[in-house]
């Protein structure tokens, strides 16, 4: 898979520790909600960089004392249709002010990617054979906004209020 | 009426081009109908029984003469010539092509309309009161809010992937004709002690295949904090609503199984986090949407409407349609005009071009160029002097539009049913025209008085049969088109879900079915008893004993 | 009973709505669409209807078609009937005036 940030496609820093497999103290690692209640204390103990994935049903208070401790955190998309993760996302730079990597995960498609980026997921993983400058406009087609999110503040009357972002890097519009 | 200025028109603009984008993608084969379907549907275009069906939103159904005048272009040049007005105060056409849609759209957007969230699982168009600025019992213009609910709510990032879709209505009058109770969130004007206007909130009331009344979750939200706390609802919504089972997965389905107190609980607890924020809705914006609804400039200082009084004397057919479709504006010397888009035989709430295109032209001369579509498939006119009422009735007759009987009999709701849809069992509108014809003589409709007769074609209830005096539902049997029929439905402030009376009818035998009961009630009624009345105060029985015969004991 | 009762197979056809149009129609020889019910390939067992699906999904790939299905009819003098009401409606139009049918606006 490819990882989309900041109208680039960039390398996949990051890896998935599944399970059932042995904690291989290395870099980047990307581990479940169930993996991280089991074995918390010994991934901590790594020292490592983590990463978190947080399934459609797994609401971000599951991991409400621990959010700061992961610099990636995952919200999968199992179907496009399954839209709760636009609320985590939402939660998690709101509510728990979580500043790291989000990434949208799973059926992630072009047509989402703008949607994704106004609740403040900044990264997302899409297949490695799409066009990334194609899929990279998307995030434009739309330049105004009648409500606000996590890329502007909220509105009173958005059209004063040029567009800008400060949540997601310097996507340009 | 609102009026778009440069962004609005920029977010129509661009949403154009978007689906002109996602078309081409799809004719190219980019995307396949798996991934096409949802986003043709968030911008309302179905694939129905015969061909496409494009809905087109009409917010809080208010329009302008030049509006309507595209809607009958859009007829003539992309349908067959006429176009469907829906319970949800939109419009929808049978059968436009799908290369043809985003040229469709283009044309829409001209006069600042689209079909943005007609469809999907999103927030749809938020309906208010046909009265609504008109409406002598009212607090306040209810399409003030609604505009503000429309503005809030479109490609809103986080809900536009909802468990299913979600449906607003908001009432400023005592009077609900906006049947709050049954919507995802009913959006009901009050007065506090203090005498500051705000929101009763009701939550959780629907149709379908579950019907239940909304209810209340909040006495009284101030108005600041009216999109804080539809915020809120609406992510407790995404997060909790279920999404294992497409019937359970509506907003009345999680308030009932988590409760109401419990779920207003986790409403109140999000809204307490968000409110005050960057949503609160401050009193200029408040203000700027309120100056595009203000009060046209009426002639304050009316002529005496004796010409008025002398033509209903004297032309009988006037006075009777001025009896069940003219109802006093609150400016003395006006009147609300309900113009029926329900003459016997036909489909109810279709319009053809040239009669849209008359409806534009009369609401020009007569009512400072707005029409209204009713939830009852119904267009209003809510500004006519009453001096110029008759020769309005006139030009109306002449094209059509003329028949009296607005809450009457023949004034009745149906879905498209099995002869459009891609989901019904049993068709509704032949079942409505063949009432219809059987009610058509005037003297007999103004006899039955207040009547609503509501069809749906499936378990859906899109023709709100639930809530009907007489709700027909048309079912399958073995291929074959039933319809089992309720009593004592109510949309209105006197809300109740009617009854099942009993086994279904056949196709040929449901309309002597009606005409049963009508007369049953006929009979039994004390003097001036509506229906709604007459079944409070005599229940299920003497109807049932007139269809089935009398109860074996 | 000894003998074992032979599965009857109703007669049918394979339907769609074009993608472009979003008019019906019915798969004819050739692995053409065809508007008129009258011309649809008949399909009168499981080998064929097998076939005709297999060709249906192609189309769809193609982008010719969505929403394939089979449909069972009866032959009659005008050859193939739907037996269902919905399919009935789909074939010749909405009942609810004449001039709303398919047959009478063909190629609007």
């Amino acid at each position: 898979m490819a990882l989309l940030v900041t109208n680039k496609v960039i390398k996949d820093q990051w890896h998935i520790l599944e399970d059932d497999a042995q904690i291989d103290g290395g870099d980047n690692m990307i581990v479940s909600v169930e993996r991280w209640q089991r074995d918390r204390d010994d991934l901590i103990a790594c020292n490592r960089d983590l990463g978190i994935v947080l399934k459609s049903d797994q609401p971000p208070n599951l991991i409400e004392k621990d959010i700061q401790r992961f610099s990636v955190i995952c919200l999968e998309f199992p179907k496009f249709t399954d839209g709760r993760a636009y609320s985590y996302a939402r939660l998690l730079r709101n509510k728990y002010g979580f500043k790291g990597e989000l990434r949208a995960v799973g059926n992630v498609l072009r047509d989402q990617l703008a949607f994704m980026l106004r609740c403040g997921i900044d990264a997302f993983e899409i297949a490695d054979n799409v066009n990334a400058r194609d899929w990279s406009s998307a995030f434009g087609e739309i330049t105004v906004r009648y409500q606000g999110a996590n890329d502007i503040a909220n509105i009173v009357r958005p059209n004063i209020i040029p567009p800008h972002n400060d949540v997601a890097g310097n996507w340009s519009y | 009426m609102y009026r778009y200025d440069e962004f609005d028109h920029t977010i129509v603009q661009e949403r154009v081009d978007q689906f002109r984008d996602q078309v081409s993608r799809r004719v190219s084969g980019e995307l396949t109908e798996e991934e096409f379907r949802p986003l043709r549907l968030m911008n309302g275009l179905y694939l129905q029984l015969h061909a496409y069906m494009l809905r087109v939103a009409i917010p809080y159904g208010t329009l302008s003469s030049k509006q309507i005048r595209m809607l009958a272009h859009i007829a003539r040049r992309y349908d067959r010539g006429y176009g469907h007005f829906t319970t949800r105060q939109n419009i929808q056409y049978n059968w436009p092509k799908l290369e043809d849609v985003p040229d469709l759209l283009a044309d829409l957007a001209s006069v600042e309309m689209h079909a943005i969230q007609t469809s999907g699982n999103c927030i749809r168009n938020v309906t208010a009161d046909a009265y609504a600025g008109v409406a002598d019992d009212e607090l306040e213009d209810s399409r003030i809010y609604a505009e503000i609910i429309r503005q809030w709510s479109t490609l809103h990032p986080e809900f536009s992937f909802l468990p299913r879709k979600f449906k607003i209505a908001v009432s400023g009058a005592p009077t609900d004709r906006a049947a709050v109770r049954f919507h995802d969130i009913g959006l009901q004007m009050r007065q506090n002690i203090r005498g500051e206007v705000g929101f009763e909130v009701l939550v959780g009331g629907g149709q379908g295949r579950t019907p239940i009344i909304a209810e209340t979750i909040r006495d009284f939200l101030p108005k600041q904090d009216l999109l804080s706390y539809l915020e809120a609802i609406l992510r407790v919504y995404n997060m909790l609503g279920r999404r294992d089972n497409i019937y359970k997965a509506r907003i009345k389905i999680l308030v009932k199984e988590t409760g109401r107190d419990k779920f207003a609980a986790l409403v109140e607890e999000e809204w307490n986090r968000i409110r005050g924020g960057a949503l609160d809705l401050h009193k200029d914006e408040i203000n700027r949407i309120r100056s595009y609804f203000a009060p046209p400039l009426y002639e304050l200082t009316p002529e005496p409407d004796t010409d008025y009084q002398i033509a209903r004397r004297a032309d009988r057919d006037f006075d009777r349609w001025c009896a069940s479709n003219v109802v006093s504006n609150k400016q003395p010397g006006y009147g609300i005009v309900n113009i029926s888009l329900k003459p016997a035989g036909m489909a109810p709430g279709d319009a053809t071009a040239d009669q849209m295109d008359v409806l534009a032209d009369l609401a020009e001369t007569y009512s400072f160029d707005e029409l209204r579509v009713t939830h009852k498939q119904n267009i209003v006119l809510g500004h006519v002097r009453l001096v110029g009422l008759h020769a309005l009735w006139q030009q109306l007759d002449a094209a059509g539009l003329a028949t009296a009987n607005i809450g009457l009999a023949s004034d009745i709701i149906a879905c498209p049913g099995l002869d459009y849809c891609n989901l019904a069992n049993a068709r509704s509108i032949p079942v409505a025209q063949r009432i219809s014809e059987r009610f058509a003589n005037p003297d007999q409709l103004a006899r039955i008085g207040a009547l609503r007769i509501n069809i749906s074609g499936c378990i859906n209830a899109c023709g709100h049969h639930h809530v009907g005096d007489i709700g027909i539902l048309g079912v399958d049997r073995r291929g074959e088109e039933f319809y089992q029929i309720t009593l004592g439905g109510d949309p209105t402030e006197n809300v109740a879900i009617g009854e099942v009376i009993g086994p279904a009818f056949s196709y040929d035998d449901v309309v002597d079915a009606v005409e049963t009961i009508i007369a049953t009630y006929e009979t039994i009624r004390t003097i001036d008893e509506t229906f709604a009345q007459t079944w409070r105060r005599v229940g299920v029985t003497p109807f049932k004993e007139k269809l089935y015969g009398p109860a074996r004991h | 009973m000894s003998k074992k009762t032979e599965q009857i197979f109703d007669t049918k056809v394979v339907t769609a709505n074009m993608l472009l149009g979003g008019n019906v129609v019915y798969m004819a020889t050739g692995s053409s669409w065809d508007e008129k019910l009258a011309n649809a390939l008949i399909i009168k067992n499981d080998d064929a209807l097998t076939r005709l699906n297999k060709v249906a999904q192609e189309a769809v790939t193609s982008g010719i078609v969505v929403g394939p299905y089979a449909i069972a009819v009866k032959i009659g003098f005008a050859g193939p009937q739907p037996l269902s009401k919905r399919e009935q409606i789909r074939a010749t139009g909405p009942t609810i005036r004449a001039d709303y049918s398919e047959q009478a606006v063909p190629n609007v």
